[in-house]
This record gives C-alpha cells, structure tokens and sequence, in this order.
C-alpha cells in the first residue's frame, strides 16, 4: 500500500500525467459523498429557481402583449 | 428598435408561446451529464466522491467566466459603436445569466475545498478575485435596475460591463501569478490533460452540455427582454 509522502509525490503526479485512472490512497477514498451531493442539490436548485424566473417572467410579458 | 403599433401588426416573434426545443435538449444533455457523473465515472482514489463536484464546478467557471461574460464584453463593446438595442438586451441577458453560473462556481467551490484542502474558504489571489468580479456583474444588474432613460442606462453599463470583463483574464492567471490553494487547470493548459479518460470524457460532455444550457437560457432571456421592451414601447405611444 502506498503512503503519500514528499518521495512519492512526483510518482503521484507521473502517473497521473501518465492518463491513469487511479492512484491508491491509504485505506481507501474519503468517505466526503455528502460533500458532492450537497454540492449537486446546490446547483440543480439555483438552475432549477432561475429557469422558474425566466419562464414565469415569460409567461406575464406574453400575458401584457396578448390583453393588448 | 423594431416597435410595433397597437393594434397594427402582429405580435412580435417573442410572444408567441410553445415548448422551447433547444430548451428541453439542453435539460436532457444536462441530465445525462449529472447521471453519468455520478452514476458511471469512477471515483477518484484519492479525493473519493467530491472530487465530481469538478463535473458542475469547472463548467460552470468556464461559461461564466469566458463565454457569458466574453459576450458581455462583445456585446456591450458593439453597441457603443453600434447603438443598436438588440446589443443591449444581449449585454443584460449574458451577465444576468453570467451570475447564476458564477453563484454555482462560488456555491460548490467551498464545498470542495472543505475536502480537499480542509477549509471552506481562503482569501487567495483566485477564489477572491472570482468573488471580486460576481460583486462586478451583481452591481452591473443593479445598475441597470437604477436607471430609468434606456438610452442612458445602456450607454453607462456598456462601459461598465465592458470595463468588468477586464477582470477575466488577471483571474485566469491567477494561479500561474500568485501562490494559491487553487490548482492550475488539468485540462485547460498547453500540456496533455492530467486526468484519465473515462473522467476526461465526462468533463468535455459536462462543458459542452452546460453551454448548451448558457445558450438555451441566453435566448429565453433575450427573448424576454425584447418582449419587455416592445411591450413597454406600446405603453408608451
């Protein structure tokens, strides 16, 4: 098993130049799942309220330009 | 601009209804991207499961910074040459939008930072210029929103909105001029890509599926404000 330390490093940083899809981590990844959904949650809400804002916005001004 | 008389023309191509196509295509490619980023991209063996929030954080800088606001700049630069309105309207709608996806960018940063340098935020030279220029955009709205003569109000965040896009390429360099937390781009450099190619494709469909929504967001908002604006003429006459 593989500890980062300042030698192994360069060997991290070759490899992943190198295109590969993994570089071992001590005791496996970090459990920090929570970390990347609250992050998805946060945007797909900010998209989600902003695309409501402009189809709302739509809909009165085509409402003001029909009862014209 | 183009204006129409009460009762003389048909309404413009703005106020017609229907289902936006490039809309529901731009949801879709951004719903397959989300899936296949969490569902079939491995996880990285040494950030684990944070490490994808680069899938919505990274394209979200690269439309917000350089196609929303580069367009921002374009637009607001031509209409001060131009003075064609429609260049206007353009100008708002791409920095109005420029904002949604830099709130995302400054949303998900710190929850990512928190993993992978074990803060939430750091006063360095790239996370504070990028707050620097949403305050920008945010009072570029606001300036608009204090401004009542058309003409005036485009003319002044014209120049505002061009003298803000100024700020783009110092926070691109950023992380090559100072010493910072944030690292240098893996895809965006003169070098190779530092990130394998099953990660490497998701980002590239990740990229191309949110400017896909910038552009879909962009003509709905367009679209919007030049039924506004036709709408506010016809009060008027």
């Amino acid at each position: 098993m593989m500890t980062t330390t300042a030698s192994s490093t360069s060997a991290i940083t070759a490899l992943q130049d190198s295109g590969a899809a993994y570089v071992t981590r001590p005791g496996g990844p970090p459990d920090n799942g929570a970390y990347r959904t609250a992050a998805y949650a946060i945007a797909i809400g900010i998209y989600a309220v902003y695309l409501v804002i402009l189809l709302r916005r739509m809909a009165r001004e085509r409402a003001r330009a029909a009862a014209r | 601009m183009a204006v129409s008389l009460p009762g003389a023309a048909p309404a413009p191509p703005a106020a017609r209804g229907g289902v936006d196509g490039l809309l529901i295509v731009a949801l879709v490619a951004c719903a397959g991207v989300i899936v296949r980023a969490l569902a079939f991209t491995p996880v990285d063996a040494m950030q684990g499961p944070a490490q994808k929030i680069l899938y919505l954080h990274a394209p979200a800088a690269i439309v917000g910074l350089y196609f929303a606001s580069g367009l921002v700049a374009i637009s607001s630069l031509m209409y001060l040459w131009l003075k064609d309105p429609r260049l206007d309207r353009i100008a708002e709608s791409s920095a109005e939008i420029a904002v949604v996806f830099l709130s995302i960018v400054l949303a998900t940063g710190p929850l990512w930072g928190k993993t992978a340098w074990g803060t939430w935020w750091v006063w360095d030279a790239r996370l504070t210029s990028t707050l620097f220029f949403w305050f920008l955009f945010v009072a570029y709205l606001v300036l608009r929103g204090a401004i009542e003569e058309p003409q005036a109000r485009a003319r002044l965040s014209a120049v505002m909105g061009g003298l803000a896009t100024l700020l783009v390429p110092f926070i691109h360099l950023t992380v090559y001029l100072f010493r910072t937390m944030h690292p240098t781009p893996v895809v965006l450099k003169p070098s190779a890509p530092s990130m394998s190619g099953q990660m490497l494709s998701t980002f590239g469909m990740s990229t191309m599926a949110f400017i896909l929504l910038f552009a879909a967001l962009l003509r709905l908002r367009v679209r919007w404000a030049t039924l506004r604006d036709a709408n506010l003429e016809r009060q008027s006459v």
